[in-house]
Formats: structure tokens, C-alpha cells, sequence
């Protein structure tokens, strides 16, 4: 499936939370959109959902407008897993699995049901839960329960908002697999995620979103290729001598520091950095021009503060 | 609707069977209330407001049961807003009479075998039972409409609405005015199905979630 968003722009309340948004995910993509907290990311999934409508443009999934009718048929192949995970809290893992099946599929027999919820509950290891209320279940449990739950349409698309809230280690290599092998089934994955790591490791697409725009969008490698040039690692002594003066310098896009190490990225066109510590007598233990990580990549778009 | 279970029926039936005080209760309750009130109430006046009882007491959990974190996964299926509550009016009807019907059974052996006394029922009173979860239904079906479109988080309009119903009820009933109560009952009909029609038109998944979130 294919999701296809055209000039989208939301307001709520007075506030601008999608700004004349476009951008396209096509069939078999892993799809990252990454921003801050308040950035508009989930209003974005919601519209896509069709729960919200938009002040303008429009989105198409399969090239049907997610606000026509045909869309409920397009909504039975759509997988998802939403901020708030939406269980039900008075049934237990297998029923809440049912219901969802049952929705989806009214007129299935009792013994395919049965079937695919066994197998969702075994993939996610579950099982052994099954009768249990997932009132008692701890957060990952209850996440992993709702990626079962997403599955339960067979979909051809996943969304998947912040699927690794709460999940330990164990759980998190759960869903880096689960994505791996949805993606190469042929299905469309779109995700909202803070997990920078395993974004990169995934992803064939990132879009960067903040303050309602898309920032930027591309592939890790073209990303790393237009962001990653002027990031310099300065390992150095007394650190604290010379830091705030390199904040305020103009060619200073950002600053993060660790320990001893200093990450600074600056403007394209500057060069001099070396001169300008030997100038402040700093006294280098190691300099260093980094490829920047997903992070790097993001601090740079999104603007992480001097 | 599906002819077989529809799921969100199906949904409340597994939540409400793990909830079995509560009925308990109400139908113990009932039953006092009855043997505590005879000398005010005759038995075909209790008996016909039985249902009515149950639909106060079941209908403000169930139409609000969604309205926390679960209302985006369930308004994000593949489902009309209008068919989930159209199932949970009859899950509210449904309860509600299975819950009569105990009760009853409980009230006719007091009545017959243990205060020895006849039961008379007018055709009147007939007409009543028969209009009462017609009406009833159409009745639900608005409440949930203005509970799930209008302000989702105030739980007093329904009770409102229904408390006023129900006071009508009994003050008619015990002046034995069933004929007029009928009367009311059809002519609020009308009223009630514009009302479903207006609501329904302004059904909103934006605007049930930005309330309920």
C-alpha cells in the first residue's frame, strides 16, 4: 500500500499543528517520520486514520481518499498500533485478539479464529497468558499484545506510533524482527518513533517533522550525505575554558558534550575550526570530522539547542 | 448488522460476565424495593417498570465504557460510529430484560405463593409491556447519540433524561392513567427520532476524540 499526503495542513484550537504537509511512502517502504514531542506527528496519523479531517489537502492510501466512503475497504488491510494502545482492559489477551479478528473478519469459522489467535499469541509469546487479564500486564506485555493485535487483519499496511514504549531489550529485538519481516512480505510500514538506533538500522525512508513542516526527507545514506559534512569530535582538556565561547560563535550550528568529547557541527562553508582551538590554546587530545548517526542528523535538522 | 453476534455485542457480553455483583445486587435491590413499597405500588406497576430500572442503572456504563484510552483504536476499525451504539443500545436492552425477567419470576412467587394474592392485568397493562422496549430502544438509541456526539464526559444527562422518564412513569401508573402514558410514550416518539436524525448527521470521530482524549 502506498500512503500519499498532498498539502495537509491541520489547525486545533489556535494552534498550527500540520503546516502544508506532503510527502509520499510507497509500497514495501519502512517509513520513519521523527520530530519532537508536539510536532504533529500522531495528528498526522490520525488523519491518516481518517479520525481527524484536514483543513486542507488531502491524503490517499491506495489512491483513495481516506475521506470517502471506499475507504473502509481499504481500512480492513490497515494495521495499527496507536499511542494510546486501545486494549480492553476487562477481557483477556485471547478475547481482546478476537474481538479484533471479529471485527475484521465477522464471518470467519471458529477454527481459523482460533488458528491465528494461537499464532499471534505464540509469535509474541503470549500464549501462556492467553486466559490472563491484561489488566495485570506490565506496559511491554501489554505493547506486544498490541502489535499481535495489529497483525490480526493480515495488513498491507502497519502504523505503528511509538511502538517501543515500554518494551525492554528482549521485547525491542521482538519489533526490530516484526518490522524486518512485515517489510519483506511486501507490507508498507509507518512508523513514529524517538528510537533514533533502530530507525536507522531500519528505515528505508526518514522524514523529519517539527512545528507542524517537514523538515527534510530521504534515505539514511542520502540524509547522511547532505547533514553530516561540517561534524567535528573534539576530544580536549578543560573543556569547561572554551565551551560557552564555541556556543556563542556565529558558525556554530549545534553543541552536544560527553564527558570529554565535544560534537559540534558548524556551517558548511567554515573550515578554520582547528585554527580557531589552537588559537584558544586548547589543548586536543583528539579532533576528528565524524559521519554522523541518525542522531547527528537529527540534531542538525531539527535544530538541537547551542 | 451481521446475523450472527455482532462483535461489539459480543464485546460487552465477555466484559459484563465478569461483572456478576452488580446485577446481583440490582435484582436484590428491586426485589426490596418491591416488599418495602407494596402498600404505595401494586405488582403490575412494578413489574412494568422493572426494565426501566435496569436501563437506568446499566445504560450511562456501557454508553461511556470507551470513552478512555480504547475510543481511537475502536473509532480507528473499520466500523460506523452509529453501529456502536446501535449494538450498545441492544446489549442495554437486552440486559436489562434478562434482569426483568429474574426479577419477575423472584416478585410472582412472593406474590402468588407467599402473600397468596391473584395477579390481574388489564389489557392496558399489556399494551404497556409491549410498548415499553419498542420506545425504550428509540429512547437508548437517542441517550447514547447525545451521550457519544454532544459532551462525553458529562455522565448526568442520560440519568437526567431518564430519572424524568421514569418519575412520569410512576406517577402516571399509580393514578392508574396507563392509557395516557402509552399515549405520551408514542407522542414522544416523534420528537425522539428527529432528534436521533439530527444527531446522527452531526456524528463526528474528530470531535468524539478530541473530548475523550
Amino acid at each position: 500500500m502506498e500512503i500519499n499526503v498532498i498539502s495537509v495542513s491541520k489547525t486545533i484550537g489556535q494552534e498550527t499543528i500540520l503546516d502544508n504537509v506532503s510527502f509520499k511512502v510507497n509500497r514495501g517502504d519502512i517509513f520513519a517520520l521523527v520530530g519532537p514531542n508536539g510536532a504533529g506527528k500522531t495528528t498526522l496519523i490520525r488523519l491518516i486514520l481518517n479520525l481527524y479531517n484536514p483543513d486542507s489537502g488531502k491524503i490517499t492510501v491506495n489512491n483513495v481518499d481516506v475521506r470517502s466512503k471506499e475507504y473502509d475497504k481499504v481500512r480492513q488491510k490497515i494495521g495499527f498500533l496507536l499511542d494510546n494502545i486501545g486494549l480492553f482492559r476487562d477481557l483477556t489477551a485471547w478475547e481482546n485478539l478476537e474481538f479484533f479478528h471479529r471485527i475484521y473478519f465477522p464471518n470467519a469459522s471458529k477454527s481459523i479464529r482460533n488458528e491465528k489467535i494461537s499464532m499471534l499469541l505464540k509469535e509474541f509469546d503470549l500464549y501462556s497468558k492467553k486466559d490472563s487479564n491484561i489488566s495485570f500486564f506490565s506496559r511491554g506485555m501489554r505493547q506486544r499484545l498490541a502489535l499481535a493485535r495489529s497483525l490480526v487483519n493480515d495488513p498491507e499496511l502497519l502504523i505503528l506510533d511509538e511502538p517501543s514504549r515500554g518494551l525492554d531489550l528482549e521485547g525491542q529485538l521482538l519489533l526490530r524482527d516484526f518490522i524486518l519481516k512485515n517489510a519483506k512480505q511486501e507490507k508498507t510500514v509507518f512508523i513514529n518513533s524517538h528510537d533514533l538506533l533502530s530507525l536507522q538500522k531500519l528505515c528505508t525512508k526518514i522524514a523529519f517533522i517539527n512545528k507542524g513542516k517537514i523538515y527534510d526527507i530521504g534515505t539514511y545514506e542520502e540524509l547522511s550525505k547532505r547533514y553530516s559534512k561540517n561534524i567535528y569530535s573534539i576530544k580536549a582538556k578543560n573543556i569547561d575554558k572554551w565551551l560557552d565561547e564555541l556556543k556563542r560563535s556565529t558558525f556554530v550550528k549545534w553543541v552536544h558534550t560527553e564527558f570529554d568529547t565535544v560534537t559540534v557541527c558548524v556551517d558548511n562553508n567554515y573550515n578554520n575550526l582547528p585554527e580557531w582551538l589552537h588559537s584558544r590554546n586548547v589543548q586536543i587530545i583528539e579532533l576528528k570530522k565524524v559521519s554522523g548517526d541518525l542522531e547527528d542528523i537529527y540534531q542538525r535538522i531539527i535544530g538541537f539547542s547551542k | 448488522m451481521n446475523p450472527k453476534l455482532h462483535p461489539l455485542l459480543w464485546k460487552e457480553l465477555k466484559r459484563q460476565k465478569k461483572s456478576k455483583i452488580m446485577p446481583i445486587i440490582q435484582v436484590i435491590a428491586y426485589c426490596y424495593f418491591y416488599i418495602y413499597l407494596k402498600s404505595i405500588f401494586s405488582i403490575e406497576i412494578v413489574l412494568s417498570l422493572i426494565p426501566l430500572m435496569y436501563v437506568l442503572a446499566i445504560q450511562t456504563d456501557v454508553f461511556h465504557y470507551d470513552f478512555t484510552n480504547y475510543i481511537e483504536s475502536l473509532l480507528s476499525l473499520p466500523i460506523e460510529i452509529i453501529n456502536i451504539i446501535k449494538s450498545k443500545c441492544i446489549f442495554i436492552l437486552l440486559k436489562a430484560y434478562v434482569q426483568s425477567i429474574i426479577t419477575t419470576l423472584i416478585l410472582l412467587i412472593y406474590h402468588v405463593f407467599i402473600e397468596k394474592k391473584d395477579m390481574v392485568f388489564s389489557v392496558k397493562t399489556f399494551l404497556l409491556i409491549i410498548v415499553l422496549p419498542i420506545w425504550q430502544y428509540y429512547f437508548s438509541y437517542f441517550i447514547g447519540l447525545v451521550i457519544w456526539n454532544l459532551k462525553s464526559k458529562i455522565r448526568i444527562i442520560p440519568y437526567l433524561f431518564q430519572i424524568i422518564i421514569l418519575l412520569t412513569c410512576i406517577l402516571l401508573l399509580s393514578k392508574n392513567m396507563v392509557n395516557i402514558l402509552i399515549l405520551i410514550m408514542l407522542g414522544l416518539l416523534l420528537p425522539i427520532s428527529i432528534g436521533i436524525k439530527k444527531l446522527t448527521e452531526t456524528l463526528s470521530k474528530e470531535r468524539i476524540l478530541k473530548r475523550s482524549i
